[in-house]
């Protein structure tokens, strides 16, 4: 049994009291409410980036393919690991994983006649419900005009001094609310934590 | 706490967490690990609220929702079908 104080380790402890009420009621409408709310506008300014931000031009390759181009992603490092301002023995590099456009990806398996239409839907519907699990979705917001998601297998890393800091007002796309950074944080620890590997390793 | 203070013969401490507390019986999705399925669960009866600290029980109502918001998210979730994915990386950058 889970000692009581020990409980309190799993609830977040940083927000101010409205704050958290607002994200215990967005958890309790998940998932209706996969939409703008997701987004905040408080930090659009700040020179700081944050874990889940979407920003664009940021160089990516899908290896082995060899073409390296400028697009939209999405910041998968710890704001605290990234931030230029923590002092560190080893500097880290910023992970990030490119963004696509979901209508244009539905317009392709419909082009490409890969399954029914109404399997298409249905996908495209658990998109839109984060219930794919390799998949965030991304509603439009903030500066995103069309919906889109991102791959958590297909990450990107880069030198973390190379992204100017001073430029981010024009580049960042959202950065996550309380509620989408929960969101993101959850997907992002099952994806890559989740104990379903059903090997005996000793 | 005067309250406390003057019940706390008949209705100990130990005693009122030990009963408010005990495991629930959840049903949840297989790829749950077995051990996140003895989470605790409170359940605070009405004559013990005044008992135990408002802030005990707004934290096991929270960790609660957590739990609940997670064992929902988990039974829906399912992968990606492997022709799906194929035509992303084929088209790759026509897509981002």
């Amino acid at each position: 049994m889970i000692d009581l104080n020990e409980i309190k380790l799993y609830l977040p402890k940083y927000l101010s009291e409205s704050s958290e009420q607002d994200l215990f009621e967005n958890l309790k409408d998940f998932p209706q409410n996969l939409d703008a709310r997701m987004y905040t506008t408080r930090h659009l300014d700040d020179e700081v980036i944050f874990q889940g931000d979407g920003i664009e031009g940021f160089l990516v390759i899908n290896l082995p393919d060899r073409t390296i181009k400028e697009t939209k992603v999405v910041v998968l490092s710890n704001t605290c690991d990234i931030d230029l301002n923590n002092f560190r023995l080893h500097f880290s590099s910023l992970c990030y994983s490119p963004m696509f456009d979901l209508g244009k990806y539905i317009q392709k398996l419909e082009a490409r006649q890969i399954a029914s239409p109404e399997r298409i839907r249905q996908f495209a519907e658990s998109v839109r419900r984060q219930k794919i699990s390799q998949i965030f979705f991304l509603p439009k917001g903030g500066k995103m005009s069309s919906d889109a998601f991102i791959f958590f297998d297909k990450i990107n890393s880069c030198d973390n001094d190379s992204i100017l800091r001073q430029n981010l007002t024009q580049k960042r796309l959202f950065t996550l609310s309380n509620y989408g950074f929960y969101l993101f944080l959850f997907k992002l620890s099952i994806h890559f934590s989740r104990v379903r590997e059903a090997v005996d390793r000793d | 706490m005067l309250d406390i203070a003057l019940n706390i013969s008949k209705y100990s401490i130990p005693t009122t967490l030990t009963s408010a507390l005990h495991v629930a019986p959840i049903t949840g999705p297989n790829q749950i690990p077995r051990e996140y399925h003895a989470l605790p669960y409170f359940v605070a009866r009405p004559w013990e609220e005044q008992y135990l600290p408002k802030t005990l029980i707004d934290d096991h109502g929270k960790l609660e929702r957590i739990y609940q918001f997670a064992v929902n998210w988990l039974q829906e979730s399912e992968d990606i079908p492997d022709e799906f994915a194929k035509i992303l990386n084929e088209d790759f950058w026509e897509i981002v």
